[in-house]
């Protein structure tokens, strides 16, 4: 599935992970490289299909 | 060592002032002496270079933070480009307005400095009368919005005594966390204090051990780099955690510090050690730039460039400054005792 991330949200990957900070707790979130891959940043969208991970950035308010 | 460089810091620490209402015995930045302030113009355009770069988090530090004329325009600033904001203080000036206003602005924790249980010691260490109850009340306006507090100790020959029971203490009055710092030989601590003897040390690590079983899954009982340096490697690497959170020492890879007249330094108390300065050029300039954070980044220190944990740790750097060469070893490592 494919998401749009919420243009507020702080993120870039570094040194195979990808970080990620919550505007809704400013949690800093960090991925593995499988979700760092997922991501189109001249786009800023996510195409991932693992519920819990897309759970997650439901519920941080990243997508 | 190519891995240990990322295209900014995750959190930076900065300092808009110099000003500050104590005068505390081991304060590294000698904070109190002049009261530089930087403008509200300059301070604005950092910020929002380090939200173009993608810096995660600001710690607002000092000086006395709560001092500088403009603290809540760059709070507000740094919220409003989504920037995670921190504050480092001695809660000797919040007010419940403060708190209030803190709360509103979204600020994510509240480090406040404590270095005894009592008026006594605390008040000795900081130098100034009566601010141990000060303290004390600020802690309790903070409570009161629920703002998330971590009390931070620096340990010293002073508070040997005190360390078990400020620790304590932070549980009792619902902190979060505690951190204990290295009393790092820099600023005021330079001239006024010895740093921690052998024999005071392992009396800390011990307790702080202790503590950390004690009130596991209650209060998270954390170290500043430079004290987890000397506890041992367990206590600051982990297989399981992501690559980036297991560089050891962050300074000039993970973070990096601005003080109130613009210089950029590897971290908040690595304070001689000017890597540019953000009047003259841009931060990305910087960081990229440096021949400090570059050489920092390699990790060919003396000592710590022939250990199999180099990349892990890095030893650090003010410890080794302190005994005459940035780039040499950090005598005080768990690994050399």
């Amino acid at each position: 599935m494919l998401y749009k991330i919420n243009k507020d949200v702080i993120f870039r990957e570094e040194m195979g992970d990808l970080l990620m900070l919550s505007p809704k707790t400013k949690k800093l979130l960090i991925f593995n490289k499988n979700v760092a891959n997922s991501i189109d940043y001249n786009n800023n969208t996510i195409d991932y299909n693992n519920d819990e991970i897309i759970n997650v950035l439901k519920r941080e308010g990243i997508i | 060592m190519k891995n240990n460089y990322i295209s900014a810091p995750i959190n930076v620490t900065m300092k808009f002032t110099n000003a500050c209402n104590l005068r505390c015995l081991h304060c590294h930045s000698k904070s109190g002496e002049s009261k530089l302030n930087m403008s509200k113009e300059t301070a604005f355009n950092i910020i929002k270079q380090l939200r173009e770069n993608k810096v995660f988090g600001i710690n607002i530090s000092g000086g006395e933070p709560l001092l500088y004329p403009y603290f809540f325009d760059v709070v507000e600033y740094m919220n409003k480009l989504g920037i995670r904001v921190t504050v480092s203080t001695n809660a000797v000036l919040i007010t419940d307005e403060i708190a209030k206003r803190m709360v509103e602005n979204q600020i994510k924790g509240v480090q406040v400095s404590l270095d005894g249980c009592n008026e006594e010691i605390h008040d000795k260490i900081r130098n100034v009368k009566g601010c141990f109850k000060k303290t004390l009340n600020g802690i309790e306006l903070l409570k009161k919005y629920n703002i998330p507090i971590m009390l931070v100790t620096v340990i010293s020959n002073q508070t040997v005594e005190e360390y078990s029971n400020i620790i304590d203490f932070a549980y009792k009055i619902g902190a979060k966390a505690h951190k204990t710092n290295a009393m790092l030989p820099i600023g005021n601590a330079k001239e006024n204090m010895n740093l921690v003897e052998d024999k005071f040390l392992s009396k800390y690590i011990e307790i702080w051990k202790q503590k950390r079983n004690k009130y596991s899954g209650k209060m998270e009982i954390k170290g500043e780099m430079g004290f987890l340096m000397q506890v041992g490697l367990e206590y600051y690497h982990s297989k399981k955690n992501p690559n980036i959170l297991n560089v050891g020492c962050p300074a000039g890879i993970t973070t990096c510090a601005i003080l109130e007249n613009g210089d950029i330094v590897p971290c908040s108390f690595c304070v001689d050690t000017v890597c540019g300065n953000l009047k003259k050029n841009n931060f990305k300039d910087i960081w990229d730039n440096s021949e400090i954070f570059k050489k920092i980044r390699e990790r060919n220190f003396d000592v710590c460039n022939k250990c199999e944990y180099n990349k892990y740790c890095g030893g650090c750097r003010v410890r080794a400054l302190y005994k005459g060469n940035l780039y040499g070893e950090d005598s005080y490592c768990w690994k050399l005792k």
